[in-house]
Parts: C-alpha cells; structure tokens; sequence
C-alpha cells in the first residue's frame, strides 16, 4: 500500500552529533548523539507521528527535517530537492512550504504584536498579494476563521486569548504561506485538556480538509493514536518501530514499544493493571550509548547477540519496520 | 486518641484567598477534602482550579498575599489551622511529606541525597549512622535508583527528575508519614518512569499505611492510582466519588466534559467533544453556578443559585442543579 504513495520528504542516514561540555565543572568535550542514521519518508497527506522518551532525539529530527540545523552527515530530499545543495535564498523560498508549530504558544508569539499582525508577518516577509494591504486582511481573516479566531478580535494580544486560542493563533501563521509540510512539536502538551481538544479537532479538520502533511512529535501516547496514520518509535536518537497507528498499538513487536505503551495510564480504573511490567533502570545516556542494540541494557530478552550487534530496520510481513534482532523480517534496500 | 480517627485528613470549609493590589482572589473557596486511612485520593481539574493552594493551604506554606480566611483542616482529628510555625514545622517533619513536580525545590540541593536520607533516618529512628547508611542503601535500591552505593554520595543536580522523585519516595518509606501530599509528581516525567513512580506510591500505601493526596491533571493518572477523587473547578469542588463510579458515572457536565475531551486509545478519529469556552477569572466570577457560562445544561435557575454538593449515594457527591430534587421538581 505504502508503495503507491507519494513520498513528500525522505531522509537518509540522517544525523546529528552535537558536541556538548561535559559538565558545569568539567571542560572536556563530549559528543551526543542526539539522531544517528535515519531513514525516514513521510508521504504527502499523512500524519506522520514521532514519539519516545525525553530526550530521544524527536524535536532534533524534527528540526532537520526542515535543515533548521545542519545534519552532521545524511540528506533530507524535500519534494525532490536535496535540501542541503541549497543555496541560502532558495531555502529561504523552500521554508514556505515548510512550518513548525511549538509547544509553548505563550513563547512563540510576539507578546507585543496583535495577532492580525503575527498572522501577516509571514505574508509580508514574502511580500505575498503584491503587498495589497486588502488582499493580505482578507487572508487573514479567513486564517483566523479557519482556525476557530473570531476575525474581529484580530487586534486583541496573545495574552488575551487563552493557551489554545493562542496555539490556534500559531497555527494560522504556521497555514499562511500555504504550506505542504507542518512540523508540530508537542502542540498540545502544554495546554489543559478541554484546551487540547479544541486545537485537536482543529488539526484533525485541516488534515480532513487540506493535502497537508503532519510531522506531529509528542510523548503522549493518546494524542498520536487519535491523530496519527503510522507512528515512528525512537529510542536514544534511533528508530526501533515505524508502522502503520493501528497496527503499531494493537500488536507491538519491538519490545521497547511494548513496554512504552503498557506504560500509559489509562483513563479508566476497571483496566487498571497493579502488576504491569516495568522497565527497570534510567535511559541509559546518548553520550556514551550501549554496544549492539541501544535498548539492550533494558530489554528482558536481551540475547549476547543483542550486546555486540547493531539491529538494522527490517520489514515484516506485514510492512512495518522494526529494528530488533528478536522480530523477523527482510532486509531493506 | 489518634487510633479511633479513621480519616488522616479532613478539610473542612476551608477558604484560601489571596488579598492583591487588585482585589481578592478566592483561589479556594470552601472546600472540604476527607482522606481516609492508607487511601489515595485524587485531586484533579484544569490549571488554575486551586489544586496547588489547596495543598500549600495544608502545608501551611502559602505565600504572601494569601491566607486562610475560613475553616479546618485536621490531621488525625487536630486543626492545623492557627498552629505555630514552630509547631508546623514538626509536623511537616514527621506527619506530612510532600513531593512537587520539580523534586529540587524539596531536596536540599548543597546535601547528597544518601546523606539527606540517612539524617531523615536518625530523626525518626534511633539508629546509629552506619546502620542509617546502610538502611539508606537499601531504600534506594528498593525504589529502583540503579547503582545505590554509587548514587548515595550524589547531588540533586546530579539526578534525573526520575532518579529524585525517588528519592523523595524513599524519603518517605522511611519517614513513615501520615500523609503524603503529591502535586503533580509525574507531569515531568515519560510514560514508562511515571509507571514506576506510580507503582512505588501505591507500594508506600501499602507498606507503610501512609494517605496521599494526588495532585494531577491527568485523568489517566487518576484511574490507575486513585481509590477516591474531587474534581475541581474555580476553586470550588464540583464532584466527588469512588474512582470506578465516576468514571463510570461522571455527573456533572463539567466532569462529563473532562473525561470526554481526552482522546482514548482505542481507535478513533471522530471529533473530540470539547467544553466550550474558558476557565472563568477569579475575579469576575458569573454569579450562580461557577460552570454555568459554559455548561450545556445550563437552566435558568443556574445563574440564580449556587448549588450545594449533593449526595446521589454510594458516596458520589454532584454540585449541580440537576441534582436538585427542588429545582427539578419545579421544572416538572
Ligand atoms: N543544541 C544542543 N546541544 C547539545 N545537545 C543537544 C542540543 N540539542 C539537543 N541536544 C541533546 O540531544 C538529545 C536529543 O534532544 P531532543 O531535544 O531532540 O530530544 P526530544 O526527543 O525532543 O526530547 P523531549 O521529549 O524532552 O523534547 C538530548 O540528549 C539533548 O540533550
Ligand atoms: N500570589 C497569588 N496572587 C494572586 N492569585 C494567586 C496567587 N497564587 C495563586 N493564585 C491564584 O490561585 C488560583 C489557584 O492556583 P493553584 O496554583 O492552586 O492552581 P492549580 O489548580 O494548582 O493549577 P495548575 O494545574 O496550573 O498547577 C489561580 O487562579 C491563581 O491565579
Ligand atoms: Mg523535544
Ligand atoms: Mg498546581
């Protein structure tokens, strides 16, 4: 099925190392290893979700897929073109199909503009319509109405407007330019549920309505099954389960998305569950990651294969990509 | 004395108001909260509702310009309300422990956790300090920090969130306290370390007959831990029942509206319901029932009255007219 599809970005062996200083106290450079050799597609139209732990490596993956940072070795071919051969006035022209959308909407909009104005910004900064002051209120408007604003409070502040108005805000900037790729990153994990609903049904009715396609980055777990087609799991800077939603949660075949999802509470006590198994142990550090498999250190079935071998992602039968040497599957490529 | 009271916490009336240059903001505004013994309860609502300031209010440790104005608040049957500083300070020794969101704020950050621990040890029990280290150890290596021996002589900063929110549990496990009073102690946390956090509270329930009081805005946190919950709203309780029945039977619209808005894991993608509107201000608050602006049910005598909570059985308490055999029989 997924071969039909249209692929709108396509990263490969993407990484990233950040050098970092070891400490406070302590000068000597360290490398992390925040991503390391990533192969990825995301097809026009879907919702594509990322999740896994703090610090896995899911806002650096996100913000490399859109060359916000320069990858430390691989490529992201964006509609089919390397965005690294760029040059930087074409990226610049590129970014307008290209948005993201961030978890704190008090941070990210400019408290001392309207939001008429923070809406228009983008407008303006590619002189969009001519610089026909109409045309671009008219636009505007329609953003807003779009995304749940009533137009007649467009010269009220962010701060009069609460969180999910305001992300609602961010996210008719993010619309402005009529782009094809939205990173979001964590849209909603700051914001109270009754709150959360409001800019979930929005971006569920823009995927309806658009051809928009939705990087959507978040550690919870309920969020990405309502609103995702497949979900990427990663773990220390790696993918180890990228499958179709449905698939992924019913049947879980790489065991740290095993042991992720039987970590959600539940909102309902009748399946409550005193005896979950748990993982043991920290996450271990992306400074000095694991030999062989990086969950091996947690993992209950771990095998001598498991410490000394890396996993390469595999395709199973059923098409999803798993990498763990336990799961049958064929190669890729 | 003490043995023949069987709630660990009763709070009773309790008012919390903070007297700013603006105005007053009544941040709790009568409420009563009962634990019972080794119970859970589950403190939830949206952000703002008086969660926090109820447990500060407990604690004693609001800040300026807040008070409390009105009510008890008794802890094995004694009112804390009007106690000295000196006398609170006791019982937020030994009665009470309470573990926030950031554990920095409640771990001293110039101490290693091993040595906060083993001096938490020779306050209550009289041990020698060797066998308060080794009984520290022991503590750590039961509430799953990896490498004991090796984290003993670490600093606060030296952990994760994780690693001292368990430090703050084991704390606790060998404080034995009364009550533990929890805000929000796995918000910062992923999924598989709240699982396990979740898991070392119910095991201090168990162990140790400790209460807690569970401070949190996610419901699914909630349905695994709690055996009790009061839903806030505006600084008021709006419902309150055994966990199962409100799930089950969540009766008022706004506690409704809650466990509707999160998306579930089973598959779905049709709309989620959502409460219309915004939390009210403090300041400006509708006259009537505090939810009326935003209710779906809202009749008229709603805006005219603020409802009592009112018991519908099996220990589920509703603040809402709905319930009110007065008012629906008028409308009947
Ligand atoms: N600019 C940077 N310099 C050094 N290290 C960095 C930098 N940015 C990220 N890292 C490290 O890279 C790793 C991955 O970080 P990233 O922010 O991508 O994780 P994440 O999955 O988004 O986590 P979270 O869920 O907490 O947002 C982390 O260990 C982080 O500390
Ligand atoms: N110093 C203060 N001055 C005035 N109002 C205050 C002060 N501190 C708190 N409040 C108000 O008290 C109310 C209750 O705050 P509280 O911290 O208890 O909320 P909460 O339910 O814990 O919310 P959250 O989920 O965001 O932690 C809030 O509306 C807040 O604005
Ligand atoms: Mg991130
Ligand atoms: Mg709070």
């Amino acid at each position: 099925m997924s071969n039909e599809k249209e692929i709108l970005v396509s990263a490969r062996g993407l990484t990233k190392e950040f050098a970092a200083q070891a400490s406070m106290w302590n000068s000597k450079k360290q490398v992390v290893h925040a991503v390391t050799d990533v192969n990825l597609d995301i097809y026009k139209g879907e919702t594509l979700a990322l999740v896994g732990e703090s610090g896995c490596g899911k806002s650096t993956l996100g913000r490399l897929i859109l060359h916000l940072i320069q990858p430390t070795r691989g490529s992201v071919v964006f509609n089919g073109t390397d965005l690294s051969k760029l040059s930087d006035e074409e990226l610049r022209q590129q970014r307008k199909s290209m948005q993201m959308i961030f978890q704190d909407p008090f941070a990210s909009l400019n408290p001392r503009w309207t939001i008429r104005r923070i809406v228009e910004e983008p407008l303006r900064t590619h002189n969009m319509f001519n610089g026909s002051d109409e045309e671009r209120e008219k636009r505007v408007r329609e953003l807003l109405s779009r995304c749940g604003i009533r137009p007649e409070f467009m010269d009220r502040y962010p701060h009069q407007f609460s969180g999910g108005q305001r992300q609602r805000v961010a996210i008719a900037r993010a619309l402005a330019l009529n782009p094809q790729l939205i990173v979001c990153d964590e849209p909603v994990s700051a914001l109270d549920v009754s709150i959360q609903a409001q800019v979930l049904n929005l971006l569920g009715k823009l995927q309806k309505e658009t051809h928009l396609t939705h990087l959507f980055i978040s550690h919870d777990l309920s969020v990405v099954r309502y609103l995702s087609d497949r979900v990427c799991v990663m773990f220390l800077g790696k993918i180890c389960e990228l499958g179709v939603t449905r698939d992924v949660y019913e049947n879980p075949l790489h065991p740290y998305t095993k042991f992720l999802l039987d970590a959600i509470p539940l909102p309902d006590p009748e399946l409550r569950k005193e005896d979950k198994d748990m993982l043991t142990g920290e996450i271990p550090s992306p400074v000095n990651p694991p030999s062989g498999c990086l969950f091996h250190t947690r993992c209950p079935k771990c095998t001598e294969k498991c410490t000394k071998e890396i996993p390469e992602l595999k395709r199973t039968a059923d098409g999803r990509m798993v990498a763990c040497h336990l799961v049958e599957g064929e190669k890729i490529e | 004395m003490e043995n023949n009271v069987k709630n660990t916490l009763e709070i009773k009336g309790m008012k919390t108001h903070f007297f700013t240059r603006r105005g007053v903001v009544p941040a709790v505004d009568g409420v009563d909260i009962t634990i019972p013994k080794a119970t859970i309860v589950g403190i939830v609502g949206e952000s703002g509702c008086g969660k926090s300031m109820t447990a500060m209010s407990v604690m004693q440790l609001l800040q300026y310009p807040g008070r409390i104005v009105e009510g008890e608040i008794l802890l094995d049957g004694e009112n804390l309300v009007g106690k000295t500083k000196k006398e609170m300070c006791e019982i937020r020794g030994n009665d009470i422990s309470m573990i926030f969101q950031e554990p920095m704020t409640s771990l001293n950050p110039v101490y290693t956790v091993g040595k906060q621990v083993t001096e938490a040890i020779m306050l209550h029990q009289d041990v020698s300090k060797e066998e308060a280290k080794r009984m520290t150890i022991d503590i750590f290596k039961k509430v799953g920090i990896p490498e004991p021996e090796k984290r003993y002589s670490s600093y606060p900063h030296q952990l994760s969130g994780g690693l001292r929110q368990r430090v703050m549990i084991g704390m606790a496990m060998v404080c034995k306290p009364k009550l533990m009073i929890a805000d929000e102690p796995t918000t910062a946390l992923d999924v598989t370390i709240e699982a396990q956090i979740l898991h070392l509270m119910r095991q201090l329930r168990d162990e140790t007959g400790t209460s807690i009081m569970m401070i949190t805005h996610n419901l699914g946190v909630v349905a695994e831990l709690c055996d009790y919950v009061y839903v806030m709203y505006a600084g008021k309780v709006m419902e309150a029942a055994p966990v199962k029945e409100l799930f089950k039977n969540p009766s008022h619209p706004y506690t409704f509206g809650l466990l509707n808005s999160i998306p579930k894991i089973t598959y779905t993608k049709d709309e989620l319901y959502t409460i219309k509107g915004m939390v009210p201000n403090l300041q400006q608050l509708p006259s009537g029932c505090r939810f009326c602006p935003r209710c779906e049910k809202t009749m008229r005598v709603c805006t005219e009255k603020m409802p009592e909570l009112i018991d519908i059985g099996g220990g589920h308490l509703v603040r809402c007219c709905l319930y009110d055999k007065e008012v629906v029989g008028a409308y009947e």
